[in-house]
């Protein structure tokens, strides 16, 4: 990641950004009203911003620097800093930047994103909950699920868990999906084709 | 160490993220939920089974998740965000210097973008939440912040040559009234570069008016901003690190609302072909500090206006004109920029 000319400075400035203000900003109200998944939702969201920058200016580093730059801004927000929000908003910008530097930018890699993307809160609180509570917090928490699964049956404890996976997954998947068809518009858009207006 | 006071209440403000629900619902999760489920139901209380040893295990897990928590917010507490972006700069990218601070500049922007377009679609209706029309605002939203993007690519033409002599022999022979942009990035020598065009003018007894604001040393930490007057060389403190009376908090600094109405007085009463405005800013933008004196050039000013100004807020400056300025957006443009080769 050399110097980076002022094209893309500016890309990834404006983007970045935007996503920052947008983490803070519904980030705050969403966290506020208690709304389940706020965190996927808010990554979804980045999710969409960051694969239409890329495609809109495909250079390597650049998402990385734009979920550096969006973790920043989303700090500002806060009276003290929270590490978590800023480790996930970086770790979603290197998936896509893993994933477009190594794909390139196309379909299968938007999917592919949007799938590691997803599942990627559930890492991260596994993790977090493992710091926290020590290593014992993932063997506890299959106990429990085959225990609800035995005491209630119809192995609704694993149902569960996988309903949890799912979800996740739906919206990564739709964010995705929802890029790919935002960054064709905003290309026929710039080309002159007056969809989006 | 830093205190928050609540209803009375003070305690240290690392405490304060105890109160996370989410915090709360995974030490519910493992205290009650999983010695119902997980392990022999060994005891019971209120006809309810539960496993005592999970109940034992789980408890010191919970105690133990509440010290690590307790731990990291101690680690962290002091550190706020200008000195966590301090330190990642410090990892080694250049870029991400110059992308701080470029984003905490189009802050505005950005958020001006978003509010127009949700103010455009506040008709709420079943239809605005269709996906088409979701995917319709969001695309507008990117194709405003690729505008934006290329405005701040822009290469900002035409270029004057930063020797004051040179410099001054070309806009002599232009046509006026003309806006001259100085700027750089921090620290690049506007104020400096400043002085020395007035010193040309001085030499050439072309009339100058205006102020100019220089940073004045305290010790190696700290110091004012200090305003002069160009025609009386009088001098104002305009703004301090520590608070004072009647002072506007900003990001850095403690302004003086006095010291900057003075400052609009001044320049109202400059009377010269030049005039400098040194450090247009924010504070402009918003309507405030030289605000005023700039609404009153824009009905009748016929020389050489020189603006300075930090170079992340040039597309806010265009903005700007554009918006409140319209004589003075009108007029020739040409821009110095200090910190790049002419």
């Amino acid at each position: 990641m050399g110097n980076l000319d002022r094209k893309t400075l500016a890309y990834i400035a404006v983007f970045g950004t935007f996503w920052g203000l947008l983490e803070a900003s519904l980030g705050s109200v969403l966290h506020g009203l208690r709304i389940p998944f706020s965190g996927s939702i808010l990554s979804a969201l980045g999710l969409i911003i960051l694969l239409t920058a890329r495609t809109l200016n495909n250079v390597r580093g650049s998402s990385l620097l734009m979920g550096l730059i969006a973790g920043t801004i989303k700090m500002l927000g806060f009276a003290t800093i929270k590490l978590g929000p800023f480790v996930g908003i970086t770790m979603e910008s290197l998936i896509v930047e893993v994933i477009a530097s190594g794909m390139g930018i196309g379909l299968p890699g938007f999917l592919l994103a949007g799938t590691l993307v997803g599942i990627y809160p559930i890492v991260q609180a596994v993790v977090t909950k493992s710091i926290l509570f020590g290593a014992n917090f993932v063997p506890v928490i299959l106990e429990t699920a085959q225990g609800f699964s035995d005491s209630v049956g119809l192995a609704l404890g694993w149902w569960l868990l996988a309903l949890y996976i799912i979800i996740h997954l739906v919206f990564g998947l739709t964010a995705a999906v929802a890029a790919w068809l935002i960054q064709k518009r905003i290309r026929l858009s710039l080309e002159g084709h007056n969809t989006v207006e | 160490m830093a205190v928050t006071v609540v209803s009375g209440w003070a305690y240290p403000s690392a405490v304060r993220p105890l109160k996370s629900i989410k915090f709360w619902f995974a030490i519910g999760l493992l205290v009650v939920i999983v010695p119902l489920f997980a392990g022999v139901q060994d005891c019971s209380l209120l006809w309810i089974t539960y496993s005592s040893a999970k109940l034992a295990q789980t408890s010191l897990m919970a105690l133990r998740g509440i010290v690590v928590f307790l731990f990291i917010q101690v680690l962290t507490v002091d550190l706020d965000s200008e000195k966590f972006a301090q330190r990642l700069a410090k990892l080694g990218s250049r870029n991400f210097v110059t992308l701080y601070e470029l984003s905490r500049e189009i802050i505005p922007n950005s958020r001006y973008i978003l509010n127009t377009r949700l103010k455009r679609q506040r008709k709420f209706s079943i239809a605005s939440f269709r996906p088409t029309a979701l995917l319709n605002l969001v695309s507008q939203v990117f194709v405003d912040l690729i505008h934006l993007a290329e405005r701040l690519n822009q290469p900002y033409q035409p270029r004057l040559d930063q020797n004051p002599v040179l410099l001054i022999d070309k806009i002599v022979g232009n046509d006026l009234p003309a806006v001259i942009v100085v700027t750089g990035e921090p620290g690049t020598g506007k104020s400096t570069w400043l002085q020395e065009l007035r010193q040309e003018l001085d030499n050439r007894s072309i009339a100058v008016g205006g102020v100019i604001t220089k940073r004045e040393y305290e010790s190696e930490s700290t110091w004012k901003l200090v305003m002069t007057d160009i025609t009386s060389g009088e001098r104002k403190v305009a703004a301090t690190m520590e608070p004072r009376e009647q002072s506007i908090e900003t990001e850095h600094y403690y302004f003086d609302q006095i010291a900057l109405n003075w400052g609009s007085q001044r320049l109202n009463a400059a009377a010269g072909d030049w005039l400098i405005v040194d450090e247009v800013g924010i504070f402009e933008f918003n309507k405030q500090g030289f605000f005023p004196a700039l609404q009153q050039l824009d009905e009748q000013f016929t020389g050489v206006l020189v603006l300075s100004l930090r170079k992340s807020l040039l597309v806010e400056l265009n903005d700007f004109l554009a918006r409140e300025l319209s004589h003075l957006h009108s007029c020739q443009r040409y821009f110095v920029i200090l910190d790049e080769a002419d």
